[in-house]
């Protein structure tokens, strides 16, 4: 499905559907694989401008913040990726501040995984544009600076998006 | 493959599946036999085995490049309910898991080209999935499913 969800007619396919609404379903999976999948078809959906939208209105964006802090790496990579483009939309950047999830946002950048901390960093720049959450991430600014120096040489993308 | 003796069409369908480990065999047979016709008449099969066996020599037909031009092509000429993709989607619906999961393999193959996607998306597979989302119970194929 994430496959097919990437194919140019199938935001108008998907509309018609319930997928989001059962996506959303398995973000609370037991099992990884399963969390993961499902974040990373609604980040495939949400690539363009109608399924940012759809997204957003289905609810996706409180299980996929409760996943932020998943004990699995690849389901952390998974919703921050998907968080990230969602949070391109002002409803997505509000829902996240509201959601008091800040934190665990800034912690993510800590993450052991280079694409984690690729996502997070474009997730903050996204929030970040909402000034009660731009007030907040001022407190990672240190990090993201550490980021521009250290991850230039390993890393080129994470530190340009950094800085 | 005309034979009514199932033991003899399972042997038959088990050399398939073994001279389709090479390629140049695979597009031989494709090219000069109505093999990927037979294999997929197979799937209406009442013998698990025989459907099973089916399947898994279609993983393979989808992971060439010219298996999977068969593939679409056959959907694309004529857009009915007799062609290869929707016989691979009713295994969707199988009893056996093992076929399920080899309809989704051969169905994630065919998916792995642009051409390929275009197609299946054409063929209203989406709702399908998405039904299946929610009716499929075993984890394994739920992951091959998303």
């Amino acid at each position: 499905m994430k496959v097919l969800n990437e194919g140019e007619q199938a935001p108008v396919v998907i509309q018609n559907t319930e997928a989001l609404k059962r996506l959303n379903g398995h973000l609370k999976s037991p099992h990884f694989k399963i969390r993961e999948l499902a974040a990373m078809n609604l980040g495939s959906i949400s690539y363009n401008s109608i399924g940012k939208e759809e997204t957003i209105n289905a609810g996706s964006i409180p299980p996929l913040c409760e996943m932020l802090t998943d004990g699995v790496s690849d389901v952390r990579t998974a919703s921050t990726r998907a968080l990230a483009s969602l949070s391109q939309y002002k409803e997505g950047k509000v829902q996240i501040y509201d959601l008091d999830k800040l934190n665990e946002i800034i912690n993510l950048l800590y993450d052991k995984n280079d694409q984690t901390r690729l996502n997070t960093v474009q997730l903050i720049c996204n929030v970040g544009e909402y000034p009660p959450a731009k007030e907040k991430f001022k407190e990672c600014l240190p990090k993201l600076t550490e980021m521009v120096g250290k991850e230039k040489e390993d890393q080129p993308l994470v530190a340009k998006y950094a800085q | 493959m005309a034979s009514e003796d199932n033991l003899l069409r399972t042997k038959v369908l088990i050399e398939i599946n073994e001279d389709f480990h090479q390629g140049d065999k695979l597009n031989f047979a494709l090219i000069s036999s109505d093999i990927l016709y037979e294999l997929v008449r197979c799937f209406e099969e009442e013998d698990n085995v025989i459907r099973e066996l089916a399947s898994r020599a279609i993983i393979k037909v989808a992971g060439t490049e010219s298996g999977r031009t068969k593939l679409i092509e056959a959907t694309d000429e004529d857009g009915s309910e007799t062609d290869y993709t929707p016989k691979i989607r009713k295994l969707f619906d199988d009893n056996e898991v093992d076929i399920r999961a080899n309809a989704y393999k051969a169905m994630c193959s065919v998916a792995e080209f642009t051409f390929g996607i275009d197609s299946i998306i054409q063929m209203h597979i989406i709702p399908v999935l998405v039904d299946k989302l929610v009716d499929e119970k075993n984890e394994e194929i739920l992951i091959l499913i998303l």
